[in-house]
């Protein structure tokens, strides 16, 4: 195993670290124990960046007693879905005042192996992506399929979740239409 | 810190195998549980170049909040950027017309748009596993490309580049992810369906347009672009990448072409966007909603913190007790004594709105929140009258001896049982200075009970009483204090001033 690129890693942390402290504008949190966020990362792409370092937790709240919760990265390619990685998260979390309605939303729900319900939540589908006009010759320009997109899912981390179901939830359309499953995808139960 | 430092701190880490993330907070207005949080990441920037993403980040905020409603809003707004260098400097397809080796894998021309800036699947991955790692309560992720070359991209990531346009790039695409809007475009593409959404619409009749509120009745619908409309909100035909058939609520707003206004209906969608996320309350006191009183005449103390705005106008606060709006109680925080109400439970609430204009349509009500206290009160004095004579008896009975009978103390808030404090006296005293000095009497109470009537009277020979116009002046009525003056001023002879308490009849 090579050690230099550990070394000169340790020394460039080191010496960030000393200079935090005249970089006004850096957070001041580089030699906090702020909570490590990534606890966990199943079947993942890739690793991720090393960290140097993290945002400090509101005033007040220490890092542990910041809610945990289970995102859930899926590549959404028009109606099909496969799961990209899943990652434990640590953060300052809000229940949002207002569902996501109209066409286009995604009803995401953990569902135990006897198809109990354990958690859901309702997400805006990946929206297509905006052709920004040219402000020059007015843009005109063809349209094409929007290539898949990566969403994110946050739901509370739950016992026993056998699978993550997507449904194309109508509920809040005008007429209101039952939801229809789009996707069951197996979770690791580990 | 030295740039040139941390460039080659950065450059020797990311040759050691590791590509490095740092987080920097650009603009901090409080909690992120309680603040829309913008997240901007660096693309195509190599670690040299990295310095100059935060100006970049920075000339980007500062557009979009010089702008409407985010003007308004920007103190309920957290900004935070991290910056992660790239092996290359640029994008594919970008101003060089070659390929880069970027952190988000970003381009141009894909899939067959020239202005269409994107990430791909890895890119998007990274994107969010970085904030996953530093903000995972990020709203508005926004990846900026450091490339000068005009484009951009919508999505749950927005992506825009370094070019002269980009912080309006970045407006409009937040209007996509944030806000849900569509775009106003109304170039044909054949295969793309539109959808209803909050400026758009397939709805022709005046009465069932979504965004009708802010269409005068002057206003033809549908609307023709004549230029006499230009800044009206109507229904014009042509939009979300549709010719015929759909339509936007202006002629020409920023969700159609940059360097525009927002459009009514579009700051709307915004407003309403922002109090989806957070509510119009900041904190409130107590914070345990259910409070049980035992004793009587508590002293009871709410109080609630409004988010406060970048922009006036102030979000209003009214308080209502059981339900009931109390008049002129428009402050922060609001007491009252636990006998105010009786025995049983009850309820105090304070409902804070933000009184925007921005805002006419909130059938949810996401502009306003009320919080209700419920309290469980016992042993408290009685409500009424007709129940403070069953417990304590007959109006002219003075248990206590003191002078003070139980029909005067119940309309002050006292406690039959207990002699009175020389602090719950009615006292006189004088205002005014000498030609134009006056008598006054002061009643302080805790109660303004509204079943019998508080009245000051006049007298020269203690026979003849009066009171009102030409006799008496009100000078305080609140509900813990009446003060009134003699209407003749002092040196005309003896004068004397009263309190009478009566019975208001049944």
């Amino acid at each position: 195993m090579k050690t230099w690129p550990v070394l000169i890693a340790l020394l460039t942390l080191l010496i960030l670290w000393w200079q935090a402290g005249h970089d006004p504008e850096k957070n001041a949190s580089v030699s906090h124990a702020a909570p490590a966020r990534p606890l966990v990362s199943q079947p993942t792409a890739e690793s991720p960046p090393s960290l140097t370092e993290v945002a400090p937790p509101p005033a007040g709240i220490t890092g542990e007693d910041l809610p945990r919760a289970r995102v859930y990265r899926l590549l959404a390619d028009g109606e099909q879905f496969s799961l990209q990685a899943v990652d434990e998260v640590q953060g300052d979390f809000r229940q949002p005042r207002a569902q996501p309605a109209g066409s286009g939303v995604l009803s995401c729900r953990l569902v135990s192996d006897k198809s109990g319900l354990l958690a859901s939540t309702l997400v805006a589908a990946p929206v297509i992506h905006c052709n920004v006009l040219d402000p020059v010759t007015g843009g005109a320009v063809t349209y094409v399929r929007p290539a898949p997109q990566v969403m994110q899912i946050r739901l509370p981390r739950v016992e026993g979740a056998d699978r993550l179901e997507i449904h194309a939830d109508a509920s809040t359309t005008e007429p209101a239409s039952p939801s229809r499953l789009l996707a069951s995808i197996p979770l690791d139960a580990k | 810190m030295n740039p040139r430092l941390i460039s080659f701190l950065l450059w020797l880490t990311v040759l050691s195998g590791g590509a490095q993330s740092t987080l920097f907070t650009v603009q901090n207005n409080g909690p992120r549980s309680k603040r829309i949080n913008f997240v901007f990441l660096s693309e195509g920037y190599t670690a040299a170049q990295l310095p100059t993403f935060a100006g970049h980040v920075n000339t980007a905020i500062n557009y979009l909040f010089s702008r409407e409603p985010w003007q308004r809003y920007r103190s309920f707004c957290n900004v935070f950027r991290i910056e992660i260098a790239s092996a290359q400097s640029g994008t594919d397809n970008g101003s060089a017309g070659t390929t880069a080796t970027t952190y988000f894998n970003s381009g141009f021309n894909t899939p067959g748009v020239t202005q269409l800036l994107t990430i791909d699947s890895t890119g998007q991955n990274r994107a969010y596993a970085l904030m996953n790692t530093h903000v995972p309560e990020y709203d508005v992720p926004i990846v900026i490309v450091n490339d000068t070359k005009y484009g951009g991209s919508g999505g749950n990531i927005s992506i825009t580049s370094t070019n002269s346009s980009s912080a309006q790039i970045a407006e409009h695409e937040i209007g996509h992810s944030f806000a849900g809007l569509a775009d106003e475009y109304d170039n044909d593409y054949p295969g793309y369906t539109p959808s209803e959404k909050p400026n758009n619409t397939a709805v022709t009749s005046r009465n069932l347009i979504r965004w009708r509120s802010w269409i005068a009745a002057s206003t033809p619908v549908p609307t023709p672009e004549n230029g006499a409309f230009g800044s009206a909100v109507g229904l014009f035909e042509g939009s979300m990448y549709r010719t015929v058939g759909q339509y936007r609520p202006h002629d020409n707003s920023l969700m159609r072409n940059l360097n525009r206004p927002t459009g009514a209906v579009n700051s709307q969608q915004f407003v309403i966007s922002i109090y989806g996320q957070v509510s119009p309350v900041e904190s409130y006191t107590p914070a345990n909603l259910t409070r049980n009183v035992t004793q009587s005449l508590q002293t009871l103390e709410f109080s609630v913190a409004p988010k406060i705005p970048s922009l006036s106008p102030p979000l209003t606060v009214e308080w209502r007790m059981d339900g009931q709006t109390v008049s002129g109680a428009t402050a922060t925080s609001f007491s009252l004594l636990s006998d105010m109400f009786g025995n049983g439970s009850h309820t105090v609430s304070a409902r804070v709105k933000d009184p925007t204009a921005y805002v006419r349509d909130d059938p949810a009500d996401l502009l306003g929140e009320t919080i209700t206290w419920t309290l469980n009160l016992s042993g408290q004095l009685p409500e009424t009258l007709a129940k403070w004579r069953t417990a304590y008896g007959p109006d002219a009975a003075n248990p206590t001896q003191d002078g003070y009978p139980n029909l005067i103390k119940y309309a002050l808030g006292l406690n039959p049982t207990q002699s009175i404090a020389s602090n719950q006296r009615a006292y006189g005293g004088t205002v005014g200075n000498p030609p134009a000095m006056y008598q006054t009497l002061t009643v302080p109470r805790h109660l303004l009970r509204s079943d019998v009537s508080y009245l000051v009277e006049v007298s020269s020979d203690l026979t003849s009483w009066n009171s009102g116009a030409g006799h008496t002046v009100p000078l305080t009525d609140t509900s813990t204090e009446l003060k009134v003056r003699d209407a003749t001023p002092m040196g005309t002879g003896r004068r004397y001033l009263r309190l009478k308490i009566s019975a208001a009849p049944p």
